[in-house]
């Protein structure tokens, strides 16, 4: 008798505990009737908002897809936002949701009713590890009977197998290397040229890089040349031994360093409609991530697009078909 | 009997204890700059500060500019009671007191004046990622007078122990003898003690806990402190078994340990009674191989997964994967072998259970031994019909260590003569260290203990890295640090040991005893000495990490539940200036053991005082030297 009352106890611990958990799982997060709960999980090590279920066994090697979260317009939702790992903020400026914390083992629950349709991107707004300036994607709120949208997911491109590190020969390369490594290239657009939208920002887009040259006052060629090979040569050309020959160069070495500086401190980016959101993506201080010489570097980088885009320009004219 | 003599004698050594202190207290301090006012700019990084030490003098305000250079941490200061939130490419962090959220506001510096003196760590009080809770700096306010009194201390001990051994009796008496029967004592304990339903009853509700680890695990969040699994092993069961299970209650984990249950029921083929052919039940199960009776498979595995703590400590997987693991290996053994051969060779928990187990305060064994001499049925071994016959396969009856004693109490039912009891005793009355792989396992024991001291309560974010191998993917390091622990625990110390054994006969004057006998004898001193050094490195485990118990008990797998309403206990560690003030007193306690325990094993070992105090010279001043590495790892 004993012995059976026994063998019902282990065999009722082995699968009521399995069964309450799933049971409890349920009944905790009873969504109410017309509303729909959406889990979002960030996963800093992936640079991704995911709608995929992370738990222990995947967390380690599975690539998870960033979300692209979709709606009906009106509809009601509960989104569900916990982290996997780190720290992150959760941010859609264009629906006036957020920037909401999501600390590690604190879920955040935010009620929003889908009022515009349309294509909003949300982002990762804390720094989250190397793949953080990728933790981005969609909210797509399709009116009722219309096909919705499906815009490419943002995916991070430093994780993907083919992302091949450009050797670190020369300070131009380094530049190079560390202005994709970095996350520079996801909000000043590929090879400097801008053109990333900055929701309610005040220029629209992230300033391009490609005219920094000219900005600093290096119009020259020549005057480009002898500024590169200073970077190249480790000197630091805002204060050098000897002064090189360049035109206006205390002007050049002012405007250099107000722009070394404005990386090493980064910037707020300004509203544009000074009642809206803040702009999503702001300049963030490098100060502790990068040395003064692999900031150097990057301005050198900068620097050399000058002269690639006069390149392109002459080849323009030229004829040539690149 | 407190003579005139003795009470000269004792005070004597409390003098010579308290003037090392003193004395370590008057040396002169480090050169520090003297202008009042100290700036340090703090960079916090997965998962380290830098700088990760600085030093000030009482008195001194404290200027601290913080930043990240990778993801979100915290900086909390013990003794003042500062938080800061580091945000990662900002200028200003989040400073405050308490919880997040009111009262904490942007600031440039976290200001606080250094007005007591000793050891405050800063940590990390952000969840950054797998080795999080071991992020850690330390702030030193000189004169840092609770670690010079340590280390004085222990230099005065080790005078004052000699003193008191060169002016004692001539020969000591054995160490430890006193008892007292707990089963007549205390009745209701003998009757819950022969309850065939205690043992199923105290194993039912861990092998519970146990189907949520492994489901937490698995599919709970993988994040360390915020799943159960982790929570529950590593921090709450750890510090239980250091501190109070093993010293207080031997190895009554094992009795309620769910490892072997499934095992041990399929052999038994019963949960609660006795089979009446229980004698002769083990026809068709083999012998455990002669070569492995001993406990250097378990040394080995226990190495092993200490290689891979780091890891295992933080990953919810890897913890359920082992358990999960151990509990297979365990049910598949004992299939084939008898009885529980898996407890008794292989798994890597019984290995430092058996050796601390000598330490404990209670024991079972026989009331009286005549009538164990003159008993014919030899039921407590064999079986009988209240009882199966000992389960680890002991003798109980003539049961003289508490090693191999699993204290499942089956030998009380089993004994027809009810001349089987729980005794409680002095701590370390089993000081007969037995086998050449005993005392590896002691050695073993100091040495981990101290490379867990430096990796996960040290600062050192390099080490850090090294063991956290699978996700910074430093092989290289990873072998340093491997290499590290398997050659300190098996060359480096064990040769020390070695030596100052072989020393030690030749100052005794070489004759009579052999030094392998020392070697093993003598390792017993590494027992008290190691269990009080894990229980100083297991104290701050819970001491700062209390909150994720807490709401971990409310939302096991990290899924946002909130069962008892504890799930969002705010992380804040439980009065941490208390730390050192645990842990020195403890490693103390613990040396002054060693030398208590070793005198008496010396003096059975020679003839005569001065070759008994001789040959422990050596030895001791080895472990006063291991108890100062750890105040300094503490403390300094
Ligand atoms: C999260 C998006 C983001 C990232 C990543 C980022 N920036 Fe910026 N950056 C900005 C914004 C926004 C501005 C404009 C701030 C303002 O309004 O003045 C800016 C401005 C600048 C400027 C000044 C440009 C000008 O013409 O005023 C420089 C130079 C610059 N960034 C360099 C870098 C470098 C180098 C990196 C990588 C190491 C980097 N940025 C990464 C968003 C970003
Ligand atoms: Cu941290």
């Amino acid at each position: 008798m004993k012995e059976k009352i026994a063998v019902i106890c282990v065999l009722f611990v082995l699968s009521v505990v399995p069964g309450l958990l799933f049971v409890n799982q349920k009944m905790a997060w009873p969504s109410r009737a017309n509303e729909r709960v959406i889990n979002i999980t960030g996963v800093g090590a992936r640079g991704a908002w995911t709608l995929e279920t992370v738990n222990g066994l995947n967390y380690w090697w599975k690539s998870f897809e960033p979300a692209t979260i979709h709606m009906q317009l009106d509809e009601k939702v509960v989104l569900r936002l916990l982290s996997a790992d780190v720290f992150h903020q959760f941010y859609v400026p264009a629906l006036g949701i957020g920037p909401v914390d999501v600390e590690p083992g604190y879920i955040k629950k935010i009620r929003y009713t889908a009022e515009k349709a349309g294509v909003f991107q949300y982002y990762c707004t804390s720094m989250c590890g190397g793949c953080h300036f990728y933790m981005q994607g969609w909210i797509v709120v399709t009116p009722a009977g219309e096909k919705p949208a499906t815009p490419r997911p943002i995916s991070c491109s430093l994780c993907l197998p083919a992302f091949d590190r450009p050797s670190e020969a020369g300070a131009v390369a380094l530049g190079e290397y560390l202005y994709q490594n970095m996350g520079c290239i996801t909000c000043h657009g590929i090879a400097g040229r801008g053109g990333i939208e900055n929701f309610n920002y005040i220029k629209t887009t992230v300033p391009a890089h490609d005219r920094t040259a000219e900005k600093i006052f290096l119009t020259d060629v020549e005057d480009r040349r002898t500024f590169l090979d200073l970077i190249r040569q480790g000197i630091d050309p805002i204060d050098p031994d000897e002064p090189p020959d360049i035109d206006r160069y205390r002007l050049v070495t002012a405007r250099f360093k107000a722009a070394v500086e404005l990386i090493e401190k980064g910037k707020q980016a300004a509203r544009l409609d000074m009642t809206g959101p803040d702009p999503p993506l702001h300049m963030p201080a490098w100060q502790d991530k990068l040395s003064a010489r692999q900031i150097h570097a990057i301005m050198g980088y900068f620097i050399s697009l000058a002269t690639d885009r006069d390149h392109e320009v002459g080849a323009d004219i030229l004829g040539n078909d690149i | 009997m407190p003579t005139a003599r003795n009470i000269t004698r004792w005070t004597a050594a409390l003098l010579t204890v308290l003037a090392g202190a003193a004395g370590f207290c008057l040396l002169p301090g480090p050169d520090l700059p003297d202008d009042g006012v100290r700036r340090f700019d703090i960079k916090a990084e997965q998962y380290a500060y830098h700088p990760s030490r600085i030093v000030v003098r009482r008195g001194d305000e404290v200027r601290l500019r913080l930043a990240s250079s990778d993801v979100v941490h915290g900086l909390y200061m013990e003794g003042q009671d500062l938080n800061a939130f580091i945000y990662p490419g900002r200028l200003l962090f989040n400073l405050g007191r308490g919880a997040a959220g009111a009262g904490y506001a942007p600031a440039e510096e976290m200001v606080f004046q250094a007005d007591r003196c000793g050891k405050y760590r800063y940590r990390c009080s952000v969840t950054c990622g797998t080795l999080h809770p071991f992020m850690q700096g330390e702030l030193i306010v000189e004169p840092n007078y609770p670690f010079r009194a340590g280390i004085g201390s222990a230099a005065g001990i080790l005078l004052a122990g000699f003193l008191l051994m060169a002016t004692g009796k001539r020969i000591p008496p054995a160490a430890g003898k006193r008892r007292l029967d707990l089963l007549r004592a205390a009745p209701p304990i003998g009757w819950l003690a022969r309850r065939r339903w205690l043992q199923f009853a105290l194993v039912l509700p861990g092998l519970a806990l146990f189907v949520l680890f492994i489901i937490a695990g698995f599919w709970g969040s993988p994040i360390g402190n915020r799943n159960i699994v982790i929570t529950f092993v590593w921090i709450l069961w750890w510090f239980l078994l250091i501190t109070v299970l093993l010293p207080f209650g031997s190895r009554i984990w094992c009795m309620a340990c769910p490892f072997p249950f499934f095992g041990e029921w399929f052999q038994r083929r019963r949960l609660i009674g006795v089979r009446p052919d229980a004698r002769r039940m083990w026809r068709g199960y083999k012998k455990w191989p002669g070569r492995f009776s001993n406990i250097w498979v378990q040394n080995i595995l226990f190495l092993g997964l200490c290689t891979i703590s780091a890891i295992l400590v933080t990953r919810p997987v890897t913890t359920a994967a082992v358990l999960l693991g151990l509990v297979l290996t365990a049910t598949v053994l004992s299939a084939v072998f008898r009885q529980r051969s898996f407890c008794n060779y292989l798994c890597p928990v019984s290995g430092f259970l058996s050796l601390y187990a000598m330490a404990a305060m209670v024991e079972v064994r026989a009331k009286d031994a005549a009538v164990c001499r003159v008993c014919r049925s030899k039921s407590c071994a064999a079986g009988g019909p209240s009882g199966w016959g000992c389960p680890w396969g002991c003798h109980p009856g003539r049961l003289e260590r508490n090693n191999y004693c699993g204290m499942c109490l089956e030998c009380i039912k089993t004994c027809p003569n009810g001349n089987m009891t729980i005794n409680l005793r002095p701590f370390c009355a089993d000081t007969r260290i037995k086998g050449t792989d005993e005392a590896f396992k002691a050695l073993i024991m100091v040495s981990v203990a101290l490379v867990y001291s430096v990796t996960l309560l040290g600062t050192w974010g390099t080490v850090k890295s090294w063991a956290n191998v699978s996700e910074v993917g430093d092989w290289q390091g990873f072998l340093i640090y491997a290499g590290i622990i398997w050659i300190a625990s098996l060359g480096i110390f064990p040769g020390i040991w070695f030596s100052a054994c072989a020393a030690g006969r030749r100052l005794a004057g070489s004759h009579g005893v052999d030094v392998k006998t020392l070697f093993r004898r003598y390792a017993f001193l590494l027992v008290p000495l190691g269990l009080t050094a894990w229980a100083a490195f297991s104290f701050p485990l819970i001491m700062v990490n209390w909150s994720y118990i807490l709401a971990t008990a409310s939302d096991p797998l990290g899924w946002g539940w909130n069962l008892f309403g504890t799930a969002n206990t705010a992380w804040k560690p439980l009065y941490p200036g208390l730390m050192v003030y645990i842990q020195i007193p403890l490693l103390l306690l613990g040396l002054a053991f060693s030398l208590k325990r070793g005198y008496a094993i010396a003096a059975s070992l020679w003839e005569g005082r001065k070759a008994a105090v001789l040959s422990l010279a050596p030895a001791a001043i080895v472990c006063t030297a291991v108890v100062m590495a750890f105040i300094k790892l503490f403390a300094g």
